[in-house]
């Protein structure tokens, strides 16, 4: 937690610390207790008075269908960008592990989608699908008859945004997998080949549950990304639609906030979020904590 | 160049702990002191209090004719060699050696001259832009040391410089720093926990053990008039053998576990007869003894062949009482062949006989 | 490997040279509508190999604009995204890098309290505050105001000393509202607390017996020793101050002060017609260039920092 050495001075460590402790303050604190503070009142029509309502805002909200199919959204959302995102990169990540020759420039060619900023993604995989002019839609439709529209199809939108958020998060993953497994001592899997294991099997008894850590891990986080980093690839596409079907929890807030402009209701919403984070935050440090011990 | 004067110093931690009880020690100046002791003695934290490093919680430690208790570190005219060196390990050796001098505002001139001198007395001279990382550890050691000299300090500290050298470097290196130390003069305090070490480069030993001075001394006092069993046992190697014994009623005599005698030394002491003592004997002074009766029967499980000496390991009922044997060391001067399970009667030199409280562990 | 069995091999540089062709493909056909004029995307299936309109393409995008969509040249955007990362970036850094020298290096009372006010702001993202840090952008007096207000004093105006302090300012439409509030990180203040922790005590102590105060220890030794960890960092956080998207889009009505991620949804979401996907494409090209370019030439820097701030 400190160094065994350490200075005296009265007044550098706040002076310091000053200027994060500002930002965090003002930026951060003080916003959080707000939404905290607003998410049990509510205002008329007019805006004109709030009242205390208690915890009306997040009474309504989890009777409110609209917010309930959010939910189911943002989750199903979330489960298939970490299962597509994690079980591509795993895949790649085990290959590029057996290999000598060219693994840097297959590296190379993996990472770089990490740097393209969610919206851009979303922007790139509307264009390839685009149902009159995307050469996916069009093999889609060429090759297997199938009429892709995102504007009218809920399903194709959800889809949509899910391949173009894995896309993304699959050099994140790619990465961490790689390091996983090459952290994997090389005689636990000799010691498996002369036990007669074939490299499948291997795999699957000893790489895979040597691998759990990591894969713990990574599921958290891209979980957190699902549910917060994917703001612009929805809203630089979908919008959240058609009906809804892309409406995540993110999206929502800021819809209602912004465009809708209820404040109570945006806030308990906000307060929501807040619990989600807080929940997936405790469970990555646990995770952290027990990894430390290993 | 300045002497220094530890009064009454002692360390309490704030969790309670009390590591130094209370240290009375005046250095000369000029002198080199070793403090040295088993790990956890207290002797890098009373260096380290003598630096400022750590804060004083009793006493006065006064450097010249200053008490420099609440000085800081940078304040107190003293230069320290790390453990581990403590190189900075993004500045080149020059750099390193100079950033003292640099940060109290020396004129660059100076700063060089002071630097190109010490690069020469310590062979340094053309790695001054290296940076640590590309230099031996014999080298590091020096850019150490160069780092002390530079400053022209009052007193330098070592603190346990050679632990991370290997054994031929480790004596290679004890006889420059003696050499060095020497040649400048400066008052210095070296802590160690290698009893060799401190033997071969002290002019005084400090043996410390649990936060207490156990004997302040030369190097050969601490030797022939231990103070306690723990100095005795600590100093010397192979270690000085103990066992239990009794003061005879004729007061000339002792009477060992195993009912064998030894004879007390005739130097004029009288201890009273019948008194249970702990005796001190060192490997050399056991001897074989023609005398098959009175002497202590010694089995011989391992001999080394050290080439000068032979060391005999070997089973002594006097040691541990009747019965089942205790461990003896015997070093004898030459090559000696002797099988083991051979058992052999040894005499001990009765003028290197050292008597000890059994209680107290204090010399008699 | 293992074992020997040369169909395993090939079978993994050929699903790995798919996957790549997978990752690939969107950068591909980016690329190559960002090289066609306009017409040639407007039906199925566009070219997949470059066409010959690249320069007029880009040159537009990057001197004009968009006609129908505000017509704001796309090199302003990037300049504005470029303040905005190297500001979010370097100021990450230098407040982290003093916050977490005090928390290591000092004892002093209330240290673990701002340790965890700290720490706090893991857990709220800006997605979660969204509303309330629109308010305080708007005005930045805000908490004080209000606190004001519960302490019985009205208005905006404060008066110390005989001046009328003005707390009504707005960072809205500014640089300062754009970076300021994704400045503080919990994230890059534990890396440095991190690796300060690795830092040997002897260094402090020699430093402190060569003269040094905590300033200069500071700037002479902790400094230099953090360079690799500060590039790492400065990787990570330049392409996630890039990158942003949800802020620029709250804070920014003004059009000169749009960022390039953000503008693009204005160029694609055009109402009634089909947006001009070869501009659109240039200026995805544009946007992606620079947070990629860094990602491969200091791919080493970014694998590290990527690692790091996990921990």
């Amino acid at each position: 937690m400190i160094k065994r050495v350490t200075f005296r001075h009265k007044w550098l460590p706040y002076a310091l610390l000053a200027p994060q402790l500002l930002i965090t303050l003002i930026f951060f604190i003080w916003p959080a207790s707000q939404a905290l503070y607003q998410s049990v009142l509510q205002q008329d029509a007019f805006g004109l008075r709030t009242a205390f309502v208690g915890l009306d805002n997040f009474a309504y909200l989890f009777s409110d269908p609209i917010y309930l199919e959010s939910f189911d959204v943002t989750i199903v959302f979330s489960v298939a960008v970490a299962l597509l995102s994690l079980s591509f990169a795993l895949m790649l990540a085990v290959m590029a592990d057996r290999i000598i020759k060219g693994a840097t420039t297959y590296k190379t060619l993996l990472i770089w989608p990490y740097a393209v900023a969610p919206a851009i993604a979303g922007v790139l995989w509307y264009f390839m699908f685009n149902p009159a002019v995307g050469i996916n839609a069009w093999i889609l439709r060429t090759v297997f008859g199938y009429d892709w529209n995102h504007t009218l199809n809920g399903t194709d939108a959800l889809l949509l945004i899910v391949i173009a958020a894995a896309w993304k998060q699959i050099s994140y993953n790619f990465l961490f997998f790689l390091a996983g497994l090459q952290a994997i001592p090389r005689s636990l899997i000799e010691a498996a080949a002369i036990d007669g294991a074939s490299p499948f099997k291997r795999f699957w008894t000893i790489i895979f549950p040597l691998l759990s850590p990591t894969t713990f891990f990574l599921v958290v986080v891209n979980i957190v990304y699902a549910f917060f980093d994917t703001f612009g690839t929805i809203h630089a596409t979908t919008r959240g639609g058609p009906a809804g079907a892309t409406n995540t929890l993110v999206y929502k807030v800021f819809n209602d906030g912004f465009i809708g402009l209820d404040l109570g209701g945006s806030a308990a919403q906000s307060v929501v979020l807040m619990v989600i984070v807080v929940t997936l935050t405790v469970v990555q440090f646990r995770y952290i904590e027990r990894r430390v011990e290993y | 160049m300045a002497n220094l004067q530890i009064s009454g110093v002692e360390k309490v931690y704030p969790n309670g702990f009390k590591a130094i009880h209370g240290i009375d020690l005046k250095v000369e100046d000029g002198e080199f002191i070793v403090l040295v002791g088993p790990s956890g003695c207290g002797k890098s934290t009373l260096l380290r209090m003598i630096a400022g490093l750590e804060t004083v919680t009793g006493g006065t430690i006064q450097i010249g004719d200053r008490v420099v208790n609440d000085l800081e570190p940078a304040d107190r005219d003293i230069a320290m060699v790390f453990q581990n060196y403590a190189l900075y390990p993004h500045m080149s050796v020059y750099q390193n050696m100079s950033y003292g001098l640099r940060n109290r505002g020396f004129p660059k001139a100076a700063i060089e001259e002071r630097v190109q001198k010490a690069a020469s007395i310590l062979q340094l001279d053309g790695l001054l832009d290296r940076r640590p990382r590309q230099l031996s550890g014999g080298q590091r050691q020096r850019v150490a040391m160069g780092r002390a000299i530079v400053r022209e300090p009052a007193a330098f500290l070592f603190d346990e410089p050679l632990s991370n050298l290997d054994a031929k470097l480790r004596v290679q290196m004890r006889v420059e720093i003696k050499q060095l130390q020497r040649r400048l003069g400066t008052t210095s305090v070296y802590v160690t926990h290698d009893q060799i070490e401190a033997m071969t480069m002290a002019d005084r030993l400090v043996v410390m053990n649990a936060g207490v001075a156990e004997q302040i001394g030369t190097p050969i006092d601490l030797y022939e008039k231990p103070s306690s069993v723990f100095v005795g046992g600590f100093i010397g190697s192979p270690a000085m053998n103990f066992m239990p014994g009794q003061v005879e009623a004729d007061g000339r005599h002792l009477t060992l576990a195993d009912g064998s005698r030894l004879v007390l030394p005739a130097d004029g002491r009288t201890v009273e007869p019948g008194r249970s003592v702990t005796i001190g004997v060192r490997p050399e002074h056991l001897m074989p003894s023609s005398d098959t009766d009175s002497a202590l029967k010694f089995e011989i499980v391992l001999v080394e062949h050290l080439g000068a000496d032979t060391l005999l390991y070997g089973l002594a009922s006097a040691v541990q009482g009747a019965g089942e044997g205790g461990l003896l060391t015997v070093r004898m001067s030459g090559h000696h062949v002797m099988p083991a399970g051979t058992v052999i009667p040894l005499v001990a030199d009765p003028s290197h006989l050292h008597l000890f409280d059994v209680a107290t562990g204090r010399r008699i | 490997m293992v074992e020997n069995r040369p169909w395993l091999t090939v079978f993994s540089h050929l699903v790995l040279i798919l996957g790549i062709g997978v990752v690939v493909l969107p950068l591909w056909v980016t690329l190559v509508s960002s090289t066609h004029a306009g017409e040639d995307l407007l039906r199925s299936p566009i070219p997949m190999w470059f066409g010959n309109q690249m320069f007029e393409n880009y040159s537009q995008m990057l001197s004009s604009g968009m006609k129908h969509v505000s017509g704001q040249p796309l090199t302003g955007m990037m300049l504005n995204s470029l303040i905005m990362a190297l500001s979010i970036a370097i100021g990450k850094i230098a407040i982290s890098l003093i916050a977490a020298f005090a928390i290591c290096y000092f004892r002093f009372p209330f240290r673990m309290t701002c340790f965890w006010l700290i720490f706090i702001t893991l857990m709220l993202p800006v997605e979660v505050r969204i509303l309330p840090t629109y308010e305080v952008i708007a005005n930045v007096f805000t908490p004080l105001t209000k606190l004001l207000a519960l302490l019985g004093y009205e208005g905006t105006d404060v008066v110390i000393a005989g001046f009328s302090i003005d707390l009504d300012v707005s960072m809205l439409d500014s640089y300062a509202g754009l970076t300021l509030p994704l400045i503080a990180s919990a994230t890059a203040t534990f890396l440095f607390r991190q690796f300060f922790l690795t830092v040997p005590d002897e260094l402090t102590e020699a430093a402190r017996i060569d003269g040094a105060g905590p300033m200069k220890f500071f700037r002479d030794i902790l400094l230099p020793l953090s360079r690799t960890n500060i590039a790492a960092l400065f990787v990570i956080l330049f392409i996630f101050g890039w990158n942003q998207y949800l802020w620029p889009l709250l804070v920014t009505t003004d059009p000169s002060y749009a960022t390039v991620v953000m503008g693009i949804q204005r160029m694609v979401n055009v109402a009634d017609i089909e947006p001009q996907w070869n501009l659109v494409m240039a200026a995805s090209m544009l946007a992606m260039l620079p947070p990629v370019a860094i990602v491969i030439g200091m791919q080493r820097l970014f694998v590290k920092g990527l690692v790091e701030t996990e921990k």
